[in-house]
């Protein structure tokens, strides 16, 4: 089968019209708890994706995207509220993607200095200078260790619609749309041409040194798209608490979306979903029923359980080949 | 001012040699086994609660807090190696960091259980000594001294266990060729256990060190630990000479800024640094060439 004629086996479209059918009803039949754990989980989602562009496909390795996503958040609140009163939707979602992409850019300029596990140190240099500056607080943008509060947009108004967009129901599906138009958009880089160059630096990039490509350029390109994905996160998550916490920009936030990635399984795009999924219900129904503190301890057993038990993450095992299968 | 200047100088000099001892351990152990040791804070941590209770306890001696802190610190040491570290050590090295944020979490979460999130002091012990310097009149905390003292003593140890003795020669080997030096012989899971202990235990003599300085805390380990990467690139990777001067000046800028600026900013100074370095010299200032690249 040639490149540009891919389509999908039984069981994979049938997975799909099911899951989407089942999504876009959730709201129909559930209550607000279980419809802002799900908005969570999609925000939380699209971040999974923008990490498995660059860690699965692309065989990087960051313990700093906390710094794509809170910064974002941030650069929502100060555009907002703390700077400026801009209320437009669509001008903070387009400062969000700008920003994260100038991140990328810069993390990225930087990171491209190291390879391996030097990448992940640098990374976390930066979300740690990251936080740093949001608890600085550097002319009153950030609000220091309070946050910024109350920064959700008035209602959408298109023509005489009225669209409640960013609370509740809303947002839940507007970040369906967006989880939605994320994942085609990866999903087609991936299955591009530069998605093999792509897979061809996590694979050897030595090689394709040696056949002339600049390597750079194309680290650099994940780290901007990586940053673009988490940003569009980031952005949507302003909304879902109404409020931007420094605890969005800290290093663990990246961690732990860097274990969901590897939980789910790197380098499938839907797996890290799957893992985000899995961790935040296990999350928030484990920790009310066993106590917060022991939810960690849980949560570091997952950590390591995972590398040592179950390598290639659950979308990877046997039971979902029909999903993973090549088609 | 010059006085101010002085004093933060010698606390910069002391801080310093803490990270130092925290810092070797990590190097080594990133340079020879390739695993990014994230619980590594954890440990300088559990040696700083250990001395905390024994010097607190009915025995009140500040020695022997020191001394059980860091040998608590070696024996959890040998159980994380055996139980993780080693089993991964043929992984890609983002599989061990995972599952060491893992631990890490539950070093943390296990400290709040035992002893409660909130910080602990101890009073810092010795008093305080008067001289003159350069014409000025300072009392200075015995304590700091003393940590200097131990800190250069430890640090001169490693150092000659790694350039002298045998153990050390072999470790070296395999830092700079692992192939080669496997080849020829040198068992680098046993090289790099007698490493690791080592590397905790200095670690937990850190922590016991900094208890009375800094309070122990819960997110000790963890608020460190990002310090002590940036410490151990920009000295460049498995090397002592280089960590340690790497870890005087981080700490020595950051306690000289904090006479200007508030602490967080001096954090972002030091992480300015790393960038730069970086940038100019990737593998540090002493690195090795092409380790873990």
């Amino acid at each position: 089968m040639t490149k540009g004629s891919r389509i999908l086996t039984t069981w994979q479209g049938l997975t799909i019209v099911l899951v989407a059918l089942l999504f876009v009803c959730i709201p129909l039949f559930s209550g607000s708890f279980i419809i802002y754990l799900v908005t969570y989980c999609l925000i939380f989602g699209i971040f999974a994706l923008a990490y498995d562009l660059f860690y699965g496909y692309a065989g990087l390795v960051s313990f700093g995207h906390s710094m794509f996503f809170g910064m974002t958040a941030y650069s929502v609140g100060a555009l907002s509220t703390t700077l400026f009163h801009v209320t437009n939707p669509l001008l903070l979602l387009g400062a969000a993607l700008a920003i994260g992409a100038l991140l990328g850019l810069l993390v990225g300029f930087f990171c491209t200095y190291t390879r391996g596990i030097y990448v992940a140190l640098v990374t976390f240099a930066f979300a740690q200078i990251s936080w740093l500056v949001v608890m600085v607080d550097p002319g009153g943008v950030t609000w220091g260790e309070n946050g910024i509060v109350g920064v959700r947009p008035g209602p959408f108004q298109m023509g005489g619609l009225t669209l409640n967009l960013f609370s509740g129901t809303g947002l839940y599906y507007l970040a369906l749309a967006f989880f939605v138009i994320s994942y085609l958009v990866l999903r087609a880089i991936v299955n591009s041409q530069i998605g093999d160059i792509f897979k061809g630096i996590k694979q050897n990039e030595d090689r394709l040194l040696s056949l002339g490509y600049n390597t750079r350029q194309y680290k650099i390109l994940v780290f901007v798209l990586t940053g673009v994905f988490s940003g569009l996160s980031g952005f949507l998550v302003v909304f879902l608490d109404n409020c931007i916490t420094p605890s969005l920009v800290e290093w663990s936030v990246g961690a732990e979306i860097l274990l969901m990635t590897i939980l789910g399984g790197p380098g499938t795009l839907m797996g890290p979903v799957l893992g985000v999924f899995l961790v935040s219900f296990s999350k928030f129904y484990v920790s009310s029923w066993l106590g917060a503190g022991n939810w960690v301890y849980l949560l570091g057993g997952l950590y390591i359980f995972v590398v040592m038990c179950l390598r290639g993450g659950i979308l990877n095992t046997r039971i979902f080949g029909f999903w993973t299968e090549k088609r | 001012m010059i006085g101010l200047i002085i004093t933060q100088m010698l606390n910069g000099l002391t801080i310093g040699l803490i990270y130092a001892l925290i810092a070797v351990g990590l190097t080594i152990v990133l340079g020879l086994m390739g695993v990014v040791n994230f619980a590594h804070g954890a440990f300088y941590m559990i040696g700083g609660y250990i001395a905390y209770t024994i010097t607190s306890s009915f025995l009140g001696n500040f020695w022997m807090g020191l001394f059980i802190g860091a040998l608590v610190s070696a024996a959890v040491g040998v159980g994380l190696f055996i139980s993780i570290i080693k089993p991964l050590r043929q992984r890609p090295p983002l599989e061990p960091m995972v599952a060491l944020v893992g631990v890490a979490m539950i070093f943390e979460q296990l400290i709040r259980t035992i002893w409660g999130a909130d910080p602990k002091l101890l009073p810092i012990p010795f008093g305080r000594i008067q001289f003159n310097l350069l014409g000025f009149t300072f009392r200075y905390p015995i304590y700091f001294l003393v940590v200097m003292i131990i800190s250069i003593l430890l640090l001169i140890l490693f150092y000659y266990v790694f350039r002298k003795t045998d153990l050390g020669v072999r470790c070296l080997a395999s830092i700079q060729d692992r192939e080669t030096a496997m080849s020829l012989g040198v068992d680098v899971d046993k090289v790099g256990r007698l490493m690791f202990i080592m590397g905790m235990a200095a670690a937990g003599v850190a922590g016991g060190l900094a208890g009375p300085i800094f309070s122990v805390y819960p997110t000790m380990g963890i608020e460190l630990i990002g310090l002590v990467f940036v410490i151990v690139i920009v000295g460049g990777l498995g090397s002592i000479g280089g960590t340690v001067i790497a870890s005087i000046t981080i700490a020595m800028i950051t306690s000289l800024a904090l006479l200007f600026v508030s602490g967080n900013v001096a954090h972002i100074f030091a992480y300015a640094i790393l960038l730069a370095i970086l940038i100019v010299r990737p593998r540090g200032i002493m690195g090795f060439e092409k380790v873990l690249e």
